[in-house]
C-alpha cells in the first residue's frame, strides 16, 4: 500500500530549546485513520505542522506521496494536505459560509462558474447546506468546524488533519463533527487518509489505529482497543483510559480484552440472569 | 461573598427588534461554594454570568454583588468596586496573553486595579506559585509556553487581582488529562480559601465531582437550581430534553438499573460505581467464555 507520509529520522526544535523530536519516524498508509496522543506540550501540534510545512525540520526528511517535502514541493504537498484547527475563529475569512468555501477554491484558480456546485456538494457533506447564506459569526462551534472542513473538502485533499477540532466544542458539536468524518471516511473510504490529533479517548477510539506521543517519541502504535486496556502506561503518559476500561479493571473479573460500554453493560446484564 | 440575581432580564436591542437572551432569572450564588452553571450553546449560560461581574447590565432586575447593587441604571464609575471582587476567567483565557513575560502578565491585573509595582509584584508572584508555574519560567514570553503553560499564567492573572469570587468559562477545555485534574484541583483551593467559584461546564462529571449547587439554563431561564446528587438523579428523557450529558458512571449505572441492578447512591467515580457492582453479582460463580479469554490482564 502506497503511504500518504513517510517521516524519516525527523529532527526538530524550537529554537533555545532542546530538541522535540530526534531522529522521529512515522508512515502513515494511504486510507488509514489514524489517531495522534498526547499531552499538551507533547508534541502532536508540531509534528502536524511539519507535515504541513508550516514549519521546517532541522533534518530528517517528511514525504507526502512519495514526494519529499523541500520549498519547490511545497505548494503541491499542501494541496493534498488539508487542515482544520482547534480555535473556529481563527478560520474564516468569507463574509458568509459559501464565501467562506469560495475563499480557497479562488485561491485554486477554479472558474467562478464551478463554484456555486462544487459549494453546494461540499456543504452538503457536512450537513451545512441550509446554511451556506448565514455568516460564519452566527454558527455555533460545531457547525463552524463543520464549515472549516467543507472548506478544507472543497479543495480535495487526499489527507485531512485535524488538530484537536473538537475540544472548543459542547458534547453536540462534538458528535456532529465527529459523525460527519465517519461519514466522510465512508463515503472515500481508501481515497481518504484522516489524521486526527486529540486527547478525547472517545474520538480516539473511532481511528484504525492511534499512536501515543511523548516528549517527541512514539510511545505506542496499536489499534485502539488494544491501547486503551494499558491503564498504568496512559496514566503514566498523561493520559486518561477511557471510562470503559477503567471500570472494567475496577470489577474483580471481567473479559479481558476492550469492551466498549455497551458491550460491558450487556456481558454484565448476564451475570444477573 | 454571595451574589444575588433578583428578577433578572437581559436583552439586546429595544422596542420590535429586541432579542430577549434572559428571561426572569432569580438565584443565589453562595459564598464560598462551587455553583455550576450548564445548558446547551445559546441557552444563556455565557450572558448569565458576564452579568455576575457587570459586564453586561441588567435590561430589568438587578444583581446584588456583595452589598452593590447593580441595576440597569448604575453608572460605569460604580462598577470598578464590582469588577474587582469578581474575578473572569474566559474561555481559552490564553488568547488574552499580552506581555513580553510571564511575570508582567500576571502583574497587569493588580496594577490595573490600584497596586504599585512593588505590591503587584508580590501578588502576582504569589499567583504563579499557587497555579504551578515554576519561576525559571517568569521572564519567558508568555508566547513561548505550552498551551497548558499559558492557560495557567492567565489563571495567575485574574487570581492575582484577589477577587472574592472567580467565574470560570470552560476552564478545563482543551486541556489534556493532567491538565484538567490540576485545574479542578485549583477550584477547590479556591473554594478552600473561601472563595466563591462559579463554573460554566459541559463536562458533567466535573460538575458532580465538584459543584455544591448546579444551575440549568435553558432558553434563557433557570431549569433547575439543585445540589448534583439530587439533580442527576432525574430520569434520563430530563437530560435528553435539555441537551445535557450524564455524568459517566451514572448515565452507566442507569443502564444497568434495566437489567436489574439497583444504586443505594448516585455512583460519584468509577471506583464508587465498581464497587456498588461488585456486591450485587456472585463472582464466584462468574466463568469466562472462552471467546473472551485471552490470558493475565496485566500483560
Amino acid at each position: 500500500m502506497t503511504n500518504a507520509i513517510t517521516i524519516n529520522n525527523l529532527t526538530y526544535g524550537y529554537p533555545d530549546q532542546d530538541p522535540l523530536f530526534h531522529d522521529f519516524d512515522l508512515e502513515v498508509q494511504e486510507g488509514q485513520w489514524l489517531s495522534i496522543v498526547g499531552h499538551n506540550g507533547s508534541g502532536k501540534s508540531t509534528l502536524a505542522k511539519l507535515i504541513l510545512g508550516l514549519l521546517e525540520a532541522n533534518s530528517g526528511t517528511i514525504s507526502i506521496f512519495g514526494q519529499q517535502l523541500t520549498i519547490e514541493t511545497l505548494a503541491e504537498a499542501r494541496a493534498q494536505v488539508g487542515m482544520v484547527f482547534q480555535n473556529p475563529d481563527n478560520q474564516f475569512v468569507g463574509a458568509t459560509v459559501a464565501d467562506d468555501v469560495a475563499f480557497g477554491l479562488e485561491n485554486r484558480q477554479v472558474p467562478s462558474e464551478e463554484m456555486p456546485k462544487m459549494i453546494e456538494a461540499v456543504l452538503q457533506q457536512v450537513g451545512m447546506a441550509d446554511f451556506a447564506d448565514r455568516e460564519p459569526h452566527t454558527l455555533s462551534g460545531g457547525q463552524k468546524q463543520r464549515v472549516a472542513l467543507a472548506s478544507v473538502l472543497a479543495l480535495k485533499p487526499k489527507v485531512i488533519i485535524l488538530d484537536e477540532a473538537t475540544a472548543m466544542l459542547d458534547p453536540a458539536g462534538k458528535s456532529a463533527v465527529l459523525q460527519t468524518l465517519k461519514d466522510l471516511k465512508n463515503q472515500y473510504q481508501d481515497q481518504l487518509t484522516l489524521i486526527v490529533i486529540t486527547h478525547d479517548m472517545a474520538e480516539a477510539a473511532l481511528a484504525d489505529r492511534v499512536v501515543v506521543i511523548n516528549d517527541g517519541q512514539l510511545a505506542f502504535d496499536q489499534r485502539p482497543q488494544d491501547l486503551f486496556v494499558q491503564g498504568q502506561a496512559l496514566k503514566e503518559l498523561g493520559l486518561d483510559q477511557p471510562f470503559e476500561s477503567q471500570l472494567s479493571q475496577a470489577l474483580p473479573k471481567a473479559p479481558n480484552q476492550y469492551l466498549t460500554k455497551q458491550e460491558l453493560a450487556a456481558w454484565l446484564s448476564t451475570l444477573k440472569d | 461573598m454571595a451574589i444575588n440575581i433578583e428578577g433578572l432580564s437581559f436583552h439586546y436591542g429595544a422596542g420590535k427588534n429586541a432579542k430577549q437572551i434572559l428571561d426572569d432569572i432569580n438565584l443565589t450564588v453562595e459564598a464560598g461554594q462551587i455553583t455550576a452553571i450548564v445548558g446547551q450553546t445559546g441557552s444563556g449560560k455565557s450572558t448569565l454570568v458576564q452579568h455576575l461581574n457587570a459586564l453586561l447590565l441588567p435590561s430589568g432586575g438587578q444583581v446584588v454583588v456583595g452589598d452593590q447593587v447593580v441595576t440597569s441604571k448604575t453608572k460605569e464609575k460604580a462598577l470598578g468596586p464590582v469588577r474587582a471582587q469578581v474575578g473572569m476567567v474566559f474561555q481559552f483565557p490564553e488568547n488574552q496573553l499580552f506581555a513580553s513575560t510571564v511575570l508582567e502578565d500576571v502583574m497587569y491585573g493588580p496594577k490595573n486595579f490600584g497596586k504599585n509595582d512593588e505590591e503587584a509584584e508580590a501578588l502576582a508572584k504569589e499567583a504563579l506559585i499557587q497555579v504551578g508555574m515554576k519561576e525559571e519560567f517568569w521572564q519567558h514570553s508568555p508566547f513561548d509556553l505550552s498551551g497548558g503553560q499559558m492557560r495557567r499564567v492567565a489563571l495567575a492573572g485574574v487570581l492575582a487581582m484577589d477577587p472574592q469570587a472567580m467565574v470560570f468559562d470552560e476552564p478545563a477545555a482543551g486541556l489534556d488529562p493532567k491538565g484538567q485534574e490540576e485545574l479542578l484541583d485549583l477550584l477547590q483551593e479556591l473554594k478552600a480559601a473561601q472563595k466563591t467559584v462559579v463554573l460554566i461546564s459541559h463536562q458533567m462529571d466535573q460538575v458532580l465531582a465538584l459543584a455544591d449547587q448546579v444551575v440549568v439554563m435553558q432558553d434563557g431561564r433557570v431549569a433547575a437550581i439543585e445540589a448534583p446528587d439530587q439533580l442527576f438523579l432525574r430520569d434520563r428523557q430530563w437530560f435528553l430534553d435539555h441537551a445535557l450529558d450524564l455524568p459517566e458512571p451514572v448515565a452507566f449505572a442507569k443502564d444497568l438499573e434495566d437489567h436489574g441492578y439497583h444504586f443505594d447512591h448516585l455512583p460519584k467515580s468509577v471506583t464508587d460505581l465498581a464497587e456498588q457492582i461488585k456486591c450485587q453479582v456472585d463472582w464466584d460463580r462468574v466463568t469466562m467464555p472462552n471467546s473472551l479469554t485471552g490470558g493475565d490482564r496485566d500483560e
